[in-house]
């Protein structure tokens, strides 16, 4: 795999563990070899054309080594010309080489990337570009950014569309958001969370996204009124559609936490909770109607209607609550009896 | 799916010792892209066997051609000692970069995950880790925290999230010193990872997992702060218990609506442990679940189908549970995920 000629100045340096090893991996013949050019090559700091290809080499083999990937953007950045009076906490790097390197990521990663590491390289290439968005608006650095911006955001769609609830690609595609912070693809972003849970209305990731993108990213602004009776509306319409779904009934309950910590104590929110409680026994009944089955057995609904009397505070919610628990407790949330025991018992606490 | 061939409700002892031990001397090529993480599949193997009692009988060593002395000596030569500025000291996941680790090179620093797991393992083989350098360890924690309070794992720059902020506390708190690190900013980063289901996420604003849920209490009762964080939090720890005793399926699941996994029994298990919450379970189905999924050959998977042979991060996790209520297994410490009677020992050693 590696023509002779390109490295025939260079002594490979073997991998040598010592006399007793521990845990030896069975490297194939080929990995071994080329590990061995590169690390003469990293001893050396030498950080060239060559260098690269033989990062790229060692990769395919084990694309987690994340001394490679930073050796490899060490070569990268070197070869990079950076414009004159750079300054940036960032790397920069030169516009075909982000080009080539988020294809080498891509390709490396599969199409299902769980590595860490293709992850972070993708950031590594993208982050002076997008802080160019924030600080140079009109030029044509902007104009390259939002065209990376459009295609990262485009590949992480292919990588949900292969696995829904991939961690990392979430985690990328919630940076790129806040990073940007563009309105456009905040309004654009509640689109692509719609179609995901078309698809799947249990997708617990699209339902945290979805909080995400609707407090745009941050935690110290909640939701004002109107946009929390929204969102109660969204998620109790999607909790319908599957009843037993822990996702939207977990939502539903938080914004009204949400609200209760904000304006607890007013009529505004004693009407909202009024609301949300009247449309989760609709949705109970509903079920009961359409299924001939026992709306008890929709532990998730149930359990957001305890939540809901818990905050509703008052002598008859509580001992409803209780009542529920207990239910759960004996009969319909069998796994989790201890747990509903405990709950009713710290409910009855709130009585006395 | 079942493979009815490998699903044995009794526990397999001997068979999980024999898996380990020949995890211990080699790996198939499969394990190829875990290069940069031997430390930590050392300390997988180590742990488990420590669990099974297998340092208990001597005889052992000799049966199995085991060495804790060597096993030790190949820790330390592992060991990052550079004292260039802006570099992390510790421990360096394998001898990938060359023989010579300590060679000044700017790419040889310790991880912090790497550094963690050879203190765990360390101690577990019972050195006294009077070789490892404990102040440079701790000194260049402050190359690896971040504004936010979050964690890199290497000098040079990675991601940084809670499994890192984790590891520097299970660190300080074995080494007793937290000189090196800002644990206000640490808790702050730790509530940033809040989420509005109640657990916490890996990142902030992330879905709520139980790795990072198990990350993030651990690191508060290392620092000593969960008290206080859940009197800031008014309601916090009822949700975060609602959430855990939630993802029990059988088995348990990682996030909601996700499948169940084996290691999610130690994550989800440890975390309400520290809770004094463990009892919530239903031990006896998650048994069952973890119990399916014990190959017959040793060594448990993440789930019992026949695309998922067993691994060294399921069969220990697997194990790591089992220990909290199995008598006949040593217990592992649900904050520091190690031994719990060899950190005990080490803990009196020093004082």
């Amino acid at each position: 795999m590696i023509p002779s000629e390109t490295f025939h100045d260079i002594t490979p340096i073997s991998q040598d563990d010592g006399p007793h090893p521990v845990c030896s991996i069975d490297y194939p013949k080929e990995f071994d070899e080329a590990q061995g050019y590169l690390r003469a090559i990293m001893r050396k700091d030498e950080r060239s054309e060559r260098a690269l290809e033989l990062t790229a080499l060692c990769l395919r083999f084990n694309p987690a080594n994340y001394t490679t990937w930073w050796f490899r953007r060490q070569c990268l950045a070197s070869l990079s010309i950076s414009p004159s009076n750079f300054e940036s906490k960032f790397t920069f790097f030169g516009l075909k080489f982000i080009a080539k390197d988020l294809m080498l990521a891509a390709k490396l990663g599969g199409t299902n990337p769980k590595n860490y590491q293709v992850w972070y390289h993708r950031r590594n290439l993208l982050e002076q570009s997008f802080s160019d968005i924030k600080s140079a608006s009109g030029t044509d650095e902007v104009g390259n950014a939002l065209e990376l911006v459009n295609e990262e955001i485009e590949y992480i769609a292919t990588v949900i569309a292969e696995d829904a609830k991939n961690y990392h690609a979430w985690s990328h595609r919630q940076w790129i958001l806040k990073a940007i912070n563009m309105e456009s693809k905040w309004n654009a972003e509640i689109e692509f969370i719609n179609g995901l849970l078309e698809d799947d209305v249990r997708n617990n990731s699209a339902w945290n996204q979805r909080w995400f993108v609707t407090h745009r990213g941050s935690k110290s602004i909640p939701f004002a009124i109107d946009d929390a009776r929204q969102e109660l509306s969204f998620s109790i319409c999607k909790a319908e559609q599957d009843p037993y779904n822990e996702s939207p009934w977990k939502y539903f309950v938080a914004v009204i936490k949400e609200q209760f910590r904000l304006i607890g104590t007013t009529p505004e929110f004693a009407s909202l909770i009024g609301v949300s409680e009247k449309a989760l026994e609709e949705t109970k009944a509903n079920f009961e109607q359409e299924s001939k089955k026992d709306g008890m057995e929709c532990t998730n609904l149930i359990a957001a209607h305890i939540d809901i009397l818990e905050i509703k505070g008052d002598k008859t919610s509580i001992a409803s609550a209780i009542e529920f628990a207990k239910l759960l407790e004996s009969r319909y949330d069998p796994v989790r009896k201890k747990y509903w025991k405990l709950r009713a018992q710290q409910l009855e606490v709130v009585t006395k | 799916m079942s493979t009815s061939s490998s699903f044995e409700t009794v526990f397999k002892r001997v068979s999980h010792i024999q898996y380990f031990v020949q995890c211990l001397k080699k790996l198939p090529s499969k394990h190829a892209a875990l290069d940069t993480n031997r430390l930590t599949l050392v300390h997988f193997a180590v742990q488990s066997l420590d669990i099974l009692g297998f340092f208990d009988s001597p005889e052992n060593f000799k049966t199995y051609s085991i060495n804790k002395e060597e096993i030790i000596e190949w820790i330390y030569s592992l060991q990052v000692t550079s004292s260039a500025t802006r570099t992390s000291a510790g421990f360096i996941g394998g001898s990938f970069l060359g023989p010579d680790v300590d060679d000044g090179n700017y790419c040889n620093q310790g991880h912090l995950a790497m550094t963690y797991s050879a203190i765990c393992t360390l101690i577990t083989l019972g050195d006294d880790l009077k070789r490892v350098n404990r102040k440079e360890i701790i000194s260049s924690l402050k190359y690896l925290q971040q504004s936010d309070g979050s964690f890199q794992c290497v000098g040079y720059g990675s991601e940084c999230d809670l499994r890192f902020v984790y590891c520097a506390c299970a660190i300080c708190y074995i080494l007793g010193d937290w000189s090196g690190v800002d644990k206000d900013a640490m808790l702050q980063y730790i509530q940033s990872c809040r989420t509005y289901d109640g657990a916490l996420s890996l990142v902030p604003n992330q879905e709520s997992h139980g790795g990072s849920t198990y990350c993030g209490i651990a690191s508060l009762a290392l620092m000593g702060e969960l008290d206080q964080v859940f009197l800031h939090f008014d309601g916090w720890k009822e949700d975060l218990v609602r959430w855990c005793v939630s993802r029990q399926m059988e088995g348990m699941q990682g996030r909601p609506n996700k499948l169940e996994d084996t290691c999610y029994s130690y994550w989800i298990g440890a975390t309400l442990k520290i809770l004094d919450c463990e009892y919530l379970l239903d031990r006896d189905v998650l048994r069952c679940f973890v119990m399916g999924c014990q190959s017959g050959t040793g060594g448990f998977s993440k789930v019992r189908d026949e695309y998922h042979p067993p691994d060294l991060l399921h069969s220990f996790y697997s194990l790591a549970w089992l220990s909290f209520s199995r008598k006949e297994l040593h217990p592992i410490d649900c904050m520091l995920g190690m031994s719990s009677r060899h950190f005990d020992a080490f803990r009196r050693n020093v004082v």
